[in-house]
């Protein structure tokens, strides 16, 4: 199971087509007694030979962990969400137990410093936005569109959208153009880009319901998130989050 | 929701139900991690948790709960024991389970080293994971199929379409190829 090619600089990887014929037959047990007695025979005395079929039984592990691996980081992603609202929420406790101290300043200082009161606001969105996962496996020949999502999978905001930009109207190329123009806080032009995932009703549709609020709160339209939270229905995921939010509006 | 239908939010990577499925189940798990095992660090606590529901997600997709006569948690529960263990290894705090599930338990192990490769940015399976989306299907569809999912060739060129073992063979050996390159110049 474990991959240790790593260390080795002389040419990687550099099975022929033979070997792997042969490394594939052997590990298949379709070898004769006789064939497998020679290949043994090779493995042992055959430095090159042996490391080329060590090297590709590690590639091969490689390559059938590798989806093991991306499940875990996608559990790890959920992990985090749950870890870092557990944060969040302690530090939203403390703000909230000094804001109901300090109830009636806080008032006047929103009356006389909607700037101020915007910045809140851009901090909310910031504590409760996180990308969405990238959740989709690319098929057919849309390959630019599968070198966006890496990007975005690397938090390389700004290259993702250029490469999103190709596909302006692929309705996964819109969902995560929005997600990625949110994650650059241009929170305005994520707002039409959820209104057309919306408008789609499909599998993003709940996410986008909720970020688009979120959207709204960046820039400064406090009445249409508030609405946009309020209309978050029962059922959603994002109910929770929603309900925190207007709380803290 | 009752097994099956938790079982087939797995194979058709139904995302939304298996995250809320992972929600639902933390908090118990975690007070049961807490309670019995006497692990106090929410860090470790997740990490655990994680690594259980990792297990269990793999387990689902390549149908191996397809025939469990307990419930899809009652499962969970008994990943999670072996998984303790494995943890606790390096740090025996407390021991001693029956080996009541041997395959069970060798199957968690085999886990660990995937577990620990992805600590590394540098391991040969994180280059290869991030290679392989790079290549993109067919191709990787093709090698998942082979190497995760057990496929033999025939059933890959009947689930992808290919005329016969032989064009699926053909092909798994360029896709093998253009992936090797793809990691040569990463």
């Amino acid at each position: 199971m474990p991959s240790k090619t790593e260390g080795n600089n002389e040419e990687p990887m550099n099975f022929s087509k033979e070997h792997i014929a042969l490394f594939r037959s052997y590990r298949s047990a379709e070898m004769s007694p006789t064939e497998r007695e020679s290949f043994e025979t090779r493995i042992a005395k055959d430095q090159d030979f042996r490391r080329s079929f060590e090297e590709f039984e590690a590639f091969e592990n490689a390559i059938r962990d590798a989806e093991t691996l991306d499940i875990y980081d996608r559990v790890g992603s959920w992990e985090e969400k749950h870890q870092n609202k557990k944060n969040t929420g302690k530090v939203r406790y403390l703000w909230l137990g000094a804001a109901s101290v300090a109830a009636a300043l806080v008032i006047i200082f929103f009356i006389w410093q909607p700037e101020e009161s915007q910045s809140n606001d851009q901090e909310i969105v910031a504590s409760y936005f996180q990308p969405y996962d990238n959740v989709i496996t690319v098929r057919g020949k849309k390959e630019v569109l599968d070198k966006a999502l890496l990007a975005y999978d690397q938090k390389n905001y700004n290259e993702a959208l250029k490469l999103f930009n190709h596909y302006p109207d692929d309705s996964i190329a819109v969902f995560y153009r929005a997600e990625t123009l949110m994650a650059l806080k241009r929170y305005k032009a994520s707002i039409a880009q959820f209104d057309r995932v919306i408008a789609q009703q499909g599998i993003f549709g709940e996410v986008a319901q909720y970020h688009k609020a979120l959207a709204l709160l960046g820039v400064g339209e406090k009445e249409a998130a508030i609405t946009a939270l309020k209309d978050i229905p029962k059922d959603s995921y994002y109910r929770k989050e929603a309900r925190q939010i207007l709380k803290s509006l | 929701m009752d097994n099956s239908q938790i079982i087939a939010s797995f194979k058709n990577e139904d995302r939304r139900v298996i995250e809320k499925l992972y929600g639902d189940l933390r908090p118990k798990f975690m007070n049961w991690l807490k309670g019995k095992y006497r692990i106090g660090k929410e860090e470790e606590l997740g990490e655990i948790y994680q690594r259980c529901f990792t297990i269990l997600y793999v387990n689902a997709k390549k149908g191996k709960l397809d025939t469990i006569d307990s419930s899809v948690e009652t499962y969970f529960y008994g990943i999670a024991k072996f998984q303790v263990l494995e943890w606790q290894r390096e740090k025996p705090l407390f021991q001693e389970l029956n080996n009541e599930d041997e395959l069970l338990q060798k199957e968690i192990s085999q886990f660990q080293t995937i577990f620990e490769s992805a600590e590394l940015d540098d391991s040969l399976v994180r280059k290869v994971q991030c290679a392989l989306k790079v290549l993109g299907d067919p191709c990787k569809k093709i090698l998942q199929l082979f190497y995760w999912n057990g496929y033999s060739m025939e059933a890959i060129a009947r689930e992808t379409g290919y005329k016969n073992e032989s064009v699926a063979k053909k092909k798994k050996y360029g896709c093998l190829q253009k992936l090797k390159e793809i990691m040569k110049n990463q």
